[in-house]
């Protein structure tokens, strides 16, 4: 008799825990309707306090993925020590697996995480994942788009993102290029080229770098 | 039988057996006994010593490439069901022609171990049942990665696009021995939920007569990786190890590091560690239960309803780390990050106990949705059977051993971060089929709320979560270990330092690698309905398998 | 009070009668083919209150199933997702036709039509109303079983022009299936066919007009509609279409238009199955003030939403076990049921009709 009832509730009773679930409101959040809630720590597209930062090289030195090196503003010398500190970090976010590291690693807190998920790119580019300090700055003033994609690789060749950023068997080519292109940059710094000549022969350079760049982003 | 006992026992008998090829090695750990081998032959004499004294399984075989010495190290580690003793044994052999013999003869437990080290280190054992490559294709003969001098443009030359095919179809190919026996291939992608494996078998009618598993689809080198970068960075790669219990495998690197360097923790981030474990555990078992039920029936609303409470403690990581899946959250010195006055969040402790409780509803519901329903019964009953004796030999740890009857946990053996001062139960099933698995998975779900709510009340409500390591102190020689339980079993990580501040050599255990040679076993005389529910409930995770 | 149903049919068939007179009239066609092309219209008319309302069941059970599983489901299309079906049935029909190098082109061709024919056929046997019916025949209900055996056989033959070893296995263990519910099914409607003495659905659902069957053979009820969740391969017996790891079914090598005759072919016969249970059952078209053909539509959709309910709470049996609960539970349940209307019947025959 026990079992008979029991065989009996082995019915019933699944049955009431989703009927149950039939009339109530359902869980999902509609995504593209409402807005999916993300918490406040969570580690989104990064942004950068240009004025807090110090240019000490944690940051790279923290990253798993090589995904950060720096870029010297106008003018400035990478070689000598003491004008270190005005570099800023760029970042790919392409391949970064937004682990933190950098973030932790960072002593002012100059470096930092925002809650912001949604990376718009505007061509199919893979030069719009690679972001500049100048891009991911947070005071107003320091911020600067770019609508000329040769200025944005002028300023990324002073890091090894876009052989990274290429890899396979780019990645020697662009690293010989920049070798290049480095040398004419220090020859410039020196005064032994003046602006004109650095300009058309950093241009040559910089425009078959973006033929690579454009080759690798074909969807 | 106390520690020293156990020591003094195991120390006797192998002097006895092995007189002077054997001596003894002076471990800085208490607990472990250290031993060197000097002569590789009598490897099978001494493991039917330990084998006599009780000890229960090799639970780990380490290969350490020493190019500068010209040998290979090989580090045995054996472990006992009734107390925290470990034996480890040393046994150096040769680079240019390393053989050992094999103790997979007398325990079946080595088996994986030993194919690994063949596979990525070189080494050769003998009498071993079947020497095959396991993550390299079965025709590898570029090098072997492993060893230091590898130089990586070797795997260029393999033919990988040539063998694309081979690897990939699925295959059903009548036998010459008769018209019912066919072999059938369960490719490497499955519309079941459990990663890419591939499952060979040899079928008569709709009995499966031998099942071969094939792993090594998602290998990516973490090992070798790992001894490139530093010691703070490899915390990003143990998060990747196992997605569905991330935070468990950065809380045994964290041990096993802070045991290489000597650092010390803060208590309250000992606490912590507790509850970020703890509900991790609840999280992956609540995975693993939508995916046995996804694979029990179609459409079925036991698939997502675990989701749906998954996703609440999913928020509450959020909250706290920052990510959802890969936390990198217990790092080297505690918890989370030190800097920018980042603690855990107000109000934290107050939303985790009104999950908690919602949560214990909830698992009424699970349990009236399948224990009480028969239909569920009669696919779990008796199915997928594995006793304790042969368990134990084939090397399982974790919740398919408890459910074949052995009660052995590492957190009571073996206690980690503050275990012994928690009270909590063990659950062990009896028969050791598919339903002692889900029962006991079950139970474990609610004595980890038990042990939440315990911690929730002591923990130091002040204090620092992380202690600072300066970047010159991250450099160590010697070993560490980092030993606990996992989800899914008994998961170690070992470290060999020399100094430098990235490791010289990583080891990981995985606990599902070793479970599903069980699968050996388990799939015999099983009918072919049955493989989905047997290989559910041994909670497979692919990217641990295959590191 | 009358049936409104009737009337709104009556509209209908005298639009029909209409516009059919005004054509001949202004082609001159002669007066023999009158009739054959008003059924032909009546009929096709009926087809297509029928595709109607599949489709709307298609939908709501994509909406019940997601309900239940506490999420929401088909949402875009239409205002609550409801041109879903007919965004599928674009897709379907705008899909290649392939079919395996080295299968029977013409079986491979034949096979879905027939399927989604057959099934098709017993819904002109059931009354829908106490006015409304097509056929009126004294074995009606053995005529409609025996129509929906032949579907198995012709899975058979899908399976078997697939060409591939998949779905032959598949549609073998759909052989399976029909030996596990052939037995079952017809033991449970002798319980009804006893107690009203008559093979006629119409005599059945008179028979209900006090009572309904449900009330007094529960068990035979219980049984009838577990054996239909077997019969239309629906969770949690579908066996040859969900099974485990490699076989998709006996359906794999369809694609496109084909595909959609499958597909159609199982809402239809999910259709008449519920059909036939709220016929035999339910009670038909009988209700609280008058006797109309709404009823009859509205237990219908009851029945339907049951077993959409049943599909997602039970786990599948394996085919082993399949056999094992229809010859060792099934069969000696329904020969109980058998002796208990034998038992009650002299007692309860004043009440019927």
């Amino acid at each position: 008799m026990v079992s008979i009832v029991k065989k009996i509730k082995s019915f019933i009773l699944p049955m009431r825990v989703t009927g149950k679930y039939m009339v109530t409101k359902p869980f999902t959040v509609m995504y593209p309707r409402e807005r999916a809630v993300v918490k406040e720590r969570w580690r989104g597209l990064h942004a950068l306090y240009f004025d807090k930062c110090i240019g000490c090289g944690l940051c790279r030195m923290a990253c798993p993925n090589k995904c950060i090196d720096y870029i010297y503003p106008e003018g400035l010398d990478p070689r000598d020590k003491k004008q270190q500190r005005f570099r800023r970090p760029a970042i790919d976010w392409g391949h970064c697996i937004f682990c933190g590291l950098c973030v932790e690693a960072c002593p002012t807190g100059a470096i930092h995480h925002t809650p912001q998920y949604k990376v718009y790119a505007t061509s199919d580019s893979r030069l719009d994942l690679i972001k500049t300090p100048y891009e991911i700055a947070v005071e107003e003033d320091k911020k600067k788009t770019y609508n000329d994609e040769l200025l944005k690789i002028r300023e990324l060749m002073q890091t090894d993102l876009l052989e990274v950023a290429a890899g396979g068997e780019w990645e020697e080519i662009i690293r010989k290029l920049r070798e290049k292109w480095r040398d004419l940059w220090y020859m410039k710094l020196d005064g032994k080229l003046d602006n004109k000549t650095w300009d058309e022969k950093a241009r040559e350079i910089e425009k078959v770098v973006l033929d690579i760049i454009k080759q690798i982003s074909l969807p | 039988m106390g520690v020293d006992e156990i020591k003094d026992l195991t120390i006797r008998e192998l002097s006895s057996t092995l007189g002077s090829d054997i001596e003894k090695r002076d471990m800085k750990w208490d607990k472990y006994i250290g031993v060197n081998l000097l002569k590789p032959k009598r490897i099978t004499e001494l493991v039917r010593v330990l084998k006599k004294i009780g000890y229960a399984q090799p639970v780990l075989i380490t290969a350490v490439d020493k190019p500068s010495d010209g040998v290979i190290e090989l580090v045995y580690k054996f472990n006992r069901i009734d107390s925290k003793v470990m034996t480890w044994v040393y046994v150096n052999v040769d680079r240019e022609n390393p053989r050992i013999p094999s103790i997979t003869p007398l325990w079946r437990a080595a088996f994986p171990h030993e194919i690994e080290a063949y596979d990525l280190m070189g080494v050769v054992f003998d009498n071993i049942p079947d020497l095959r490559h396991v993550f390299l294709p079965w025709d590898w003969n570029q090098g072997f990665p492993l060893r230091k001098d590898w130089d990586p443009n070797e795997a260029k030359k393999y033919p990988w696009w040539e063998k694309t095919r081979e690897f990939y179809d699925p295959f059903i190919i009548p036998s010459d021995e008769s018209d019912d026996i066919y072999y059938v291939s369960i490719g490497p992608q499955h519309p079941a939920v459990h990663g890419s494996f591939r499952l060979i078998l040899k079928m008569k009618g709709d009995t499966i007569l031998e099942a071969w598993p094939d792993f090594g689809w998602v290998h990516r080198g973490i090992e070798k990786l790992a001894e490139s970068k530093t010691f703070d960075q490899i915390i990003v790669y143990t998060d990747r190890l196992c997605y569905g219990s991330s935070i468990s495998w950065n809380l045994t690197y964290s041990l096993a590091v802070e045991d290489l360097l000597g650092i010390e923790v803060p208590e309250r981030s000992l606490w912590f560690r507790v509850i970020l474990v703890e509900m991790q555990r609840i999280v992956s078992h609540l995975l693993w239960l939508s995916a046995l039920m996804a694979d029990l029936g179609t459409y079925h609303s036991m698939f997502l309803y675990p989701i749906r409470e998954r996703e609440k403690f999913l928020d509450l990581f959020e909250k706290a780390s920052g990510a959802r899946l890969t936390y990198s959250y217990i790092k080297i010195g505690g918890v989370g990050i030190f800097k920018h006055a980042e603690d855990i969040p107000d109000n934290w402790f107050n939303e985790l106990k009104d999950v908690l409780t919602d949560f214990k509803q909830r698992v009424k519901e699970y349990l009236d949705m399948t224990e009480a329903s028969e239909s569920f019964h009669i696919r779990t009953k008796n199915v997928g059977v594995i006793r304790g004796k042969a368990a134990i030999e084939a090397g399982a740890t974790g919740p398919v051993l408890r459910a074949a009857g052995i009660k052995y946990d590492v957190r009571k053996i073996d206690p980690y971060l503050v275990y012994d001062q928690l009270d909590f139960e063990i659950p062990v099933g009896k028969r050791g089929d598919v339903y002692d698995r889900w029962w006991v998975r079950i139970n474990e779900m609610l004595q980890s709320v038990r042990i939440i709510e315990q911690a929730i009340e002591e923990m130091p409500k002040q204090g620092p979560l992380r202690t600072k390591v300066p970047p010159i102190k991250m450099r160590g020689t010697g070993e560490g270990i980092g030993r606990t339980e996992d989800p899914r079993g008994e998961a170690i990580i070992y470290i060999v330092g020399d100094g430098k501040n990235m490791p010289y050599r990583i080891h990981i255990r995985s606990p599902t690698y070793i479970n599903l040679s069980l699968l050996h076993f388990l799939l015999r005389k099983a009918k072919f309905a049955d493989i989905a529910a047997i290989i559910g409930s041994l909670d497979p995770c692919m990217a641990e398998v295959d590191r | 009070m009358s049936d409104p149903v009737v009337e709104i049919i009556n509209v209908v068939l005298g639009l029909i009668g209409d516009t059919l007179n005004r054509l001949f009239v202004f082609l001159g066609l002669p007066d023999w083919l009158y009739l054959p092309i008003f059924i032909a219209a009546v009929t096709l008319t009926f087809l297509l209150a029928l595709v109607l309302d599949i489709l709307f069941i298609i939908w709501m059970e994509r909406k019940v199933i997601g309900r239940i599983h506490h999420r929401r489901s088909v949402t875009e299309t239409g205002p609550v997702g409801f041109f879903q079906n007919i965004a599928d049935l674009i897709k379907l029909l705008v899909k290649e036709d392939v079919y395996p190098a080295n299968a029977d082109k013409l079986m491979h061709y034949a096979a879905p039509i027939l399927i989604a024919s057959i099934a098709i056929i017993p819904a002109a046997l059931i009354p829908y109303g106490p006015e409304i019916f097509f056929l009126r025949m004294s074995t009606s209900i053995v005529l409609f079983f025996a129509i929906l055996t032949l579907i198995p056989g012709i899975v058979l033959l899908t399976g078997w022009a697939g060409n591939s070893k998949y779905s032959t296995i598949g549609a073998f263990r759909a052989g399976l299936q029909l030996i596990s519910y052939e037995i079952p099914l017809s033991l449970s409607i002798l319980g009804v066919i006893l107690m009203t003495q008559s093979l006629d659905f119409y005599r059945v659902i008179e028979a209900q007009s006090n009572i309904w069957f449900i009330v007094l053979q529960p068990l035979g009820a219980f049984i009838f509609f577990i054996v239909s969740l077997m019969e239309l391969e629906r969770s949690p017996f579908d066996i040859p279409e969900a099974e485990g790891e490699i076989l998709v079914g006996w359906r794999t090598e369809y694609s496109g238009l084909k595909f959609g005759l499958f597909y159609a072919a199982e809402y239809f016969k999910f259709f008449i199955a519920s059909a036939a249970f709220t016929a035999l059952f339910l009670g038909g078209w009988h209700g609280p003030f008058f006797d109309s053909a709404i009823y009859f539509v509205l237990k219908m959709h009851i029945v339907m939403l049951a077993m959409i309910w049943v599909r997602v709470t039970f786990f599948r049996p394996r085919p082993d076990q399949l056999i094992r609960i229809s010859y060792t539970k099934l069969i000696p349940l329904a020969i109980l049921n058998l002796l208990w209307v034998v038992l009650i019947t002299p007692f309860v025959l004043p009440v019927l009709y």
